[in-house]
């Protein structure tokens, strides 16, 4: 667990600038993999572009949903609507701006769909990967009390070290895709629902070693239920592919 | 082994599906064995019990404070952004301590200096308890990496959010209170 980085009078947030290391490199990789295909269907700048809209609106949103959630909280200094503090914003609404954003720009660009979703399933699984390893640096997420061998001492007490189990998941459904990238159809949509079935198949298996997360109803995991419905989903559109076949 | 997976891919699918069910249902936990009963600084843990002496000479522990939501602020009067925050923290207290709302400002007096404290005090005239860690227990029992440290403790005791570093701003410490105040109906 290291959450405070201090460099010199400077403390920098860990957890943070993991993730956006890997906001960066995710861009990275999903530049790379449109630059790989033979006639890129869209121009590569497309993939800044969009992420550089999502972002905008995503923060947006995310500070209004806060602001909406929360609107006595801004009346003691209205100022702080233009707060730069990450803890004044929504993520779950700033989420939904991100995707609608990004939705009316792909449209308006006339960019598929699918494609995009392919196109930014690199980027997908690297910020995964780096949530997971932000966690790992946060001290969140913390695992189930046990005394298996390769528990580890954690707040005072052996713990699963379920952040671990969960990073290294993440980097190794990152790698497999990206090793079998070109066994895969761009604009088809098949690659972001593989990530998306993966990503929620080691979600049920892997929230079961979580101290912390919401329950309910006699113990029942709320974030595997949900993960169960998400692999559902993808399974029934791998299923029932609108697009082309992988290759 | 694509083709195989496409030919059988209906079968893997339930498979994986009934799979993940028996799994979800195996691995439930009544909600009572999720909850932490070590006290420990770290979101989801109860918060360290300590007793310490206040600026004008009064103990107080924070167990004694159980039912109330509290903010336990750690921070020392060279600390910049400490300072900065100050202000907005009592903002936030004077508009919610009718509601129960209590600040424990815990001065880490081994860095720092008492004199110092009381300047800085005075000098903007905070009416929540400010108390002295002259030893540093608190900042051993609260593993302290950096100043500020806040802890958002909750009316059960348990710590709901730790923030390390600052400033805070009033939105953001209203918003936490509003959630505690929330947490402990």
């Amino acid at each position: 667990m290291f959450p405070i980085l201090q460099v010199g009078p400077v403390a920098i947030q860990v957890p943070g600038f993991i993730l956006l290391a890997g906001l960066w490199i995710g861009l990275t990789f999903s530049e790379r993999l449109l630059a790989e295909t033979k006639r890129p269907p869209v121009p590569l700048g497309v993939v800044s572009n969009l992420a550089l809209v999502s972002l905008l609106a995503g923060a947006l949103g995310a500070r209004l949903g806060y602001v909406l959630t929360f609107p006595s909280a801004f009346q003691l200094n209205p100022w702080n609507l233009l707060s730069l503090n990450p803890g004044l914003l929504h993520l779950g609404i700033g989420l939904i701006a991100a995707i609608v954003a990004a939705t009316i720009y792909s449209q308006r660009q006339g960019l598929a769909a699918l494609l995009m979703l392919d196109v930014f399933t690199p980027l997908l699984a690297v910020l995964s990967t780096a949530w997971f390893f932000s966690s790992l640096a946060s001290g969140a997420n913390f695992g189930l009390l046990t005394e298996l061998p390769w528990a580890i001492n954690l707040f005072g007490s052996l713990r699963h070290p379920s952040q671990i189990y969960d990073t290294l998941v993440a980097a190794l459904i990152l790698a497999a895709l990206w090793w079998q990238r070109r066994s895969f159809q761009l604009g088809d949509g098949r690659l972001f629902f593989v990530f998306l079935a993966f990503t929620a198949g080691s979600r049920v298996f892997l929230e079961a070693f979580h101290a912390t997360g919401p329950s309910v109803l006699e113990g029942w995991r709320i974030n595997q239920i949900l993960a169960w419905l998400v692999l559902a989903f993808s399974l029934w559109i791998l299923r029932n592919p609108k697009g082309s076949k992988s290759r | 082994m694509s083709r195989l997976i496409e030919k059988h891919f209906n079968l893997l699918a339930v498979g994986a599906l009934v799979m993940g069910g028996l799994w979800i249902a195996a691995s439930r936990l009544p909600p009572s064995d999720l909850a932490e009963t070590l006290a420990v600084p770290q979101a989801g843990f109860l918060a360290p019990e300590f007793t310490l002496p206040s600026l004008s000479g009064e103990p107080i522990a924070l167990a004694d404070l159980r039912g109330h939501p509290i903010l336990i602020n750690l921070w020392a009067s060279w600390c910049l952004p400490c300072r900065a925050e100050m202000p907005a923290i009592q903002r936030v207290y004077d508009e919610y301590r009718d509601q129960g709302f209590i600040v424990l400002a815990v001065n880490m007096t081994l860095q720092d200096s008492q004199a110092g404290a009381q300047a800085f005090v005075d000098e903007f005239d905070f009416t929540f308890p400010v108390l002295l860690d002259v030893d540093g227990d608190v900042a051993r029992l609260y593993r302290l990496r950096g100043l500020p440290s806040s802890f958002f403790v909750d009316a059960f005791g348990t710590i709901q959010e730790v923030l390390i570093g600052g400033p805070m701003d009033e939105a953001l410490l209203a918003s936490r209170v509003q959630q505690l105040l929330e947490a402990g109906q």
